[in-house]
């Protein structure tokens, strides 16, 4: 489903991502890990592209996803979450998730001044209540969202992103900030989504114990560089892998 | 979705009962004159309000595109004999185009730079309107015919009933716009403009429908300004009111439309409130000093602004009730 | 040539008032994150209270040096009266404070000074001299120099001393300076009175131009924010430079081209200047991380 390939990209003479290949097939859960610094972000950024790269290609579905505006991913299927919950505060929790079907709102300005969207508007709202109960946050629905505690904040930017019905979701190092039930919870929900909604899951993190409890396939990455590929037994047992974290953390 | 129904009857009927009350209390002309004025930045201050409360954008430059608009319909009414209402709604578009040069330059800053570069903006064009004699008459001002609508002159008590009709209308297709899709994605794009690009919010978009629609109703307040006050120059036009409007709507209750039209009130009517009281009128610029004290205490204790008052009040009566 | 060296020298006179404004307003928008709107009028009230003092001691001199003093008190009281409490209102709210300390001013303004204007003298008096067919004001040039002169020193201060590195540092980054116990708040109050120091100065050598009145200022005032953006305000000196640069421009534009359009025109290169250049001259933009 999401083909990467030589991706490189150097900021001011560093290289922060070299070569980097990997490939995610459909209906998986897909971890890119690395100790800190290794350029994770760089390369989610580039992905979702917030940076261009300088080399590589990314392939989505068959889409060049470099031929792409960051506001036209979305269209084609893919869609983020942020390592910091940019979900917008001051707004209700139903508005964040509305804002996540904003792509698929086929009503135009003309029709929105004169008052004419309202039963589109009920059935967006109801869209909305459907994906708030598959999380459990049916009773958060007119909050503001930007009073809610941290875990309900990650969850309503995993909603805002699940309602867009994407097939592939990729996940700014979701276990940020969270203590290891919350973790674990996490992970059960990514589980579902993954299985239930039938969406690709791809994660970049690096946290191991989330990693290496729901992906099938993992790629680990280490100053910018692939030092690693494969399921998380093959990578548990790598010394590569090993030597990279003990010397980073 | 009840909710917005209700909210789009209430407004018309309080509409309605304060054309009622306009037609049977006998107001001094001052007095009607001064309602128009309020009612006339109301929607200036609308407009305005979706650029600076929903989408975010610093504008310091505003007072240029409602004096465009007084330009334009001046200029169309009487020197091109288009009619009243007609001229209005040009009066409306016209400042779009100017709204879309602004909104193309704001689109590559922020914040500080944002605001001091419409400000040189908002200049430029007031510069504009005193040398671009053919159009708008330079310093010896433009002169404008009363408004008429099918040969019937309007003024006085007439105009400032047609002025809350509009007013009503337009605060209502706000409401519209702001309660569905480009409502919420202006707020997206205001608090997290990386978050909003995305969820596939076309930032260049909607950064330019914002400018347009605040340059489309600052156009028709200075055409509804233009017919009212029948003369305007040049300096009408310059930064003291631009950051006048921004004044209001910040007082009003930014994201309110009815804090914009509070925050007109104010702004209009408190240099008068305060020159009414004795003692404080036998000091020359006493008004201009007390309000500007009041403004600061505003900001400093109620930064959210006067709906907020109003909301606490309205709460206070309904909790009363139950 | 004589009339175009003239015109720039002129130029670099108005050019070092717009410069002196600019600074102070990017002074206190760097540290304090306020963009200024009442900087003309406290300029303006400090210049009636010197020609006041003018009008009673009949020493320049003296006079010069207590309405510097007077602005520099003024500033202190406005900005803790007035915005120290209100630091984390945001851009927007405090623009709209700054808009009440105008409308504050100026009503004091009238009630002490009256509306009339008034005619202060030049601060150099001395007669015009001729270099090479070159009619030079010794006036002008001595406002040049002083602004450079004050320039250089505002610059060694920014670089050499504790006071000038904790300004670059609350500009640069305000929560670090706090963590490094820098004294934010000394920071704004003295940023301000330098601000509104360097505006009375500039009242002061502009008023024999435009007298001592109510609108002195309007000028310099609305050039200083041009001049923030042409030259960019990501460092002290990209607004002196392009108050300067403004200066010179406008005087050549109006002498060659046309008087009647040349502040539109000026106001041109500005918007030129913010589509090409946004940031300014010598500016950079600050982007957000991802």
């Amino acid at each position: 489903m999401l083909e990467v390939k030589d991706l490189s990209i150097s900021f001011g003479g560093l290289k922060a991502v070299d070569q980097l290949t990997f490939t995610v097939t459909e209906g998986s859960i897909y971890g890119l890990i690395g100790p800190n610094g290794a350029g994770k972000t760089t390369v989610f950024n580039m992905i979702s592209r917030f940076y261009t790269p300088d080399e590589g290609s990314v392939l989505f579905i068959g889409n060049e996803l470099l031929d792409f505006k960051i506001h036209e991913i979305i269209s084609l299927g893919l869609v983020r979450t942020f390592q910091n919950v940019e979900i917008i505060k001051n707004m209700t929790v139903m508005d964040n998730l509305l804002i996540g079907l904003h792509h698929q709102m086929d009503t135009n300005f003309f029709t929105e001044v004169l008052g004419l969207a309202k039963k589109k508007e009920k059935e967006f709202h109801k869209k909305a209540r459907d994906i708030l109960k598959f999380l459990g946050l049916e009773d958060f629905e007119n909050e503001i969202a930007g009073a809610q505690a941290y875990g309900i904040q990650k969850l309503i930017e995993l909603g805002r992103t699940v309602i867009t019905s994407p097939k592939m979701i990729i996940l700014d190092e979701p276990a940020a900030g969270m203590n290891h039930s919350e973790t674990k919870n996490l992970a059960i929900l990514i589980k579902r989504i993954n299985r239930e909604l039938g969406i690709t899951i791809l994660l970049v993190e690096h946290d191991m114990d989330l990693v290496m409890s729901i992906c099938n396939q993992i790629t680990v990455i280490n100053f910018g560089k692939k030092i690693a590929e494969g399921t998380p037994s093959e990578i548990r047992n790598n010394i590569e892998v090993q030597k990279a974290y003990l010397g980073g953390e | 979705m009840i909710k917005i129904q209700s909210k789009v009857i209430k407004t018309i009927i309080l509409a309605i009962i304060v054309i009622i009350l306009i037609g049977i209390v006998p107001f001094k002309t001052s007095t009607i004159t001064l309602l128009s004025t309020v009612l006339i930045y109301g929607i200036a201050a609308m407009g305005y309000n979706v650029l600076l409360g929903y989408a975010g954008q610093i504008s310091l430059g505003h007072a240029a595109f409602i004096g465009l608009g007084a330009y334009v319909s001046a200029y169309a009414t009487g020197v091109m004999g288009v009619p009243f209402l007609f001229a209005v709604l040009l009066a409306g578009i016209i400042p779009i185009i100017l709204g879309l040069i602004l909104g193309g330059v704001a689109l590559r800053l922020e914040g500080h730079y944002l605001a001091i570069a419409t400000l040189g903006f908002g200049v430029t064009v007031q510069q504009l309107f005193k040398v671009l004699k053919g159009f708008t008459n330079g310093f010896a001002g433009r002169i404008a015919p009363s408004a008429s609508i099918f040969g019937i002159k309007i003024k006085g008590v007439g105009y400032l009933i047609m002025l809350i009709i509009i007013t009503t209308l337009l605060a209502i297709l706000i409401e519209n716009i702001l309660n569905t899709k480009t409502g919420r994605a202006l707020i997206a794009m205001r608090d997290s403009e990386h978050a909003a690009k995305a969820m596939g919010i076309d930032i260049v978009k909607y950064k330019l429908i914002s400018f347009s629609i605040s340059a489309f109703y600052a156009g028709v307040a200075g055409s509804l300004y233009m017919h009212l006050v029948k003369y305007t120059q040049p300096d009408v036009w310059g930064t003291v009111l631009s950051i006048n409007i921004l004044a209001m709507v910040v007082i009003g209750g930014l994201t309110s439309v009815g804090g914009s039209i509070l925050g007109a009130a104010f702004i209009v009517l408190m240099p008068h409130l305060v020159s009414e009281i004795p003692y404080i009128n036998t000091i020359p610029s006493a008004s201009i000093i007390i309000t500007g004290i009041i403004i600061v205490i505003i900001i400093r204790f109620m930064p959210m602004g006067l709906i907020t008052f109003v909301d606490r009040f309205k709460r206070r009566i309904t909790h009363v009730r139950s | 040539m004589t009339i175009f060296l003239q015109n720039i020298i002129s130029g670099l006179e108005t050019g070092a008032l717009y410069a002196l404004a600019a600074l102070g307003l990017v002074l206190i928008f760097r540290t304090s994150d306020v963009i200024n709107f009442a900087q003309g009028d406290i300029a303006m009230f400090s210049t009636f209270f010197g020609y006041r003092v003018f009008e009673k001691y009949m020493s320049y001199p003296f006079a010069v040096i207590l309405a510097l003093l007077f602005a520099v008190g003024l500033g202190y009281i406005l900005e803790r009266l007035f915005l120290r409490k209100a630091l984390k209102l945001g851009i927007i709210n405090k623009i709209i404070i700054t808009m009440g300390i105008l409308m504050i001013i100026q009503g004091f303004t009238v009630i002490f000074y009256g509306t009339e204007d008034y005619y202060l003298r030049k601060a150099i008096e001395m007669e015009n001299f001729n270099v090479a067919g070159v009619i030079i004001q010794p006036n002008a040039l001595f406002i040049i120099f002083l602004t450079l002169a004050i320039v250089i020193i505002f610059n060694y201060l920014l670089k050499n001393t504790k006071f000038g590195i904790s300004i670059r540092t609350t500009a640069e980054d305000e929560e670090t300076a706090r963590l490094m116990g820098i004294p934010v708040g000394k920071v704004y109050s003295r940023s301000w009175m330098i601000a509104t120091a360097l505006g009375a100065l500039a009242g002061i050598l502009v008023a024999p131009k435009t007298q001592v009145s109510i609108s002195m200022m309007l000028d310099i005032h609305l050039k200083s924010f041009i001049a923030a953006v042409v030259g960019g305000f990501s460092s002290f000196f990209g607004p002196v430079a392009g108050g300067f640069l403004i200066g010179v421009a406008d005087n050549l534009v109006g002498y060659y081209w046309s008087l009647d359009w040349k502040t539109a025109i000026v106001y041109g290169i500005l918007l030129i200047t913010l589509i090409i250049k946004p940031a300014g001259i010598f500016g950079k933009v600050v982007r957000k991380k991802v």
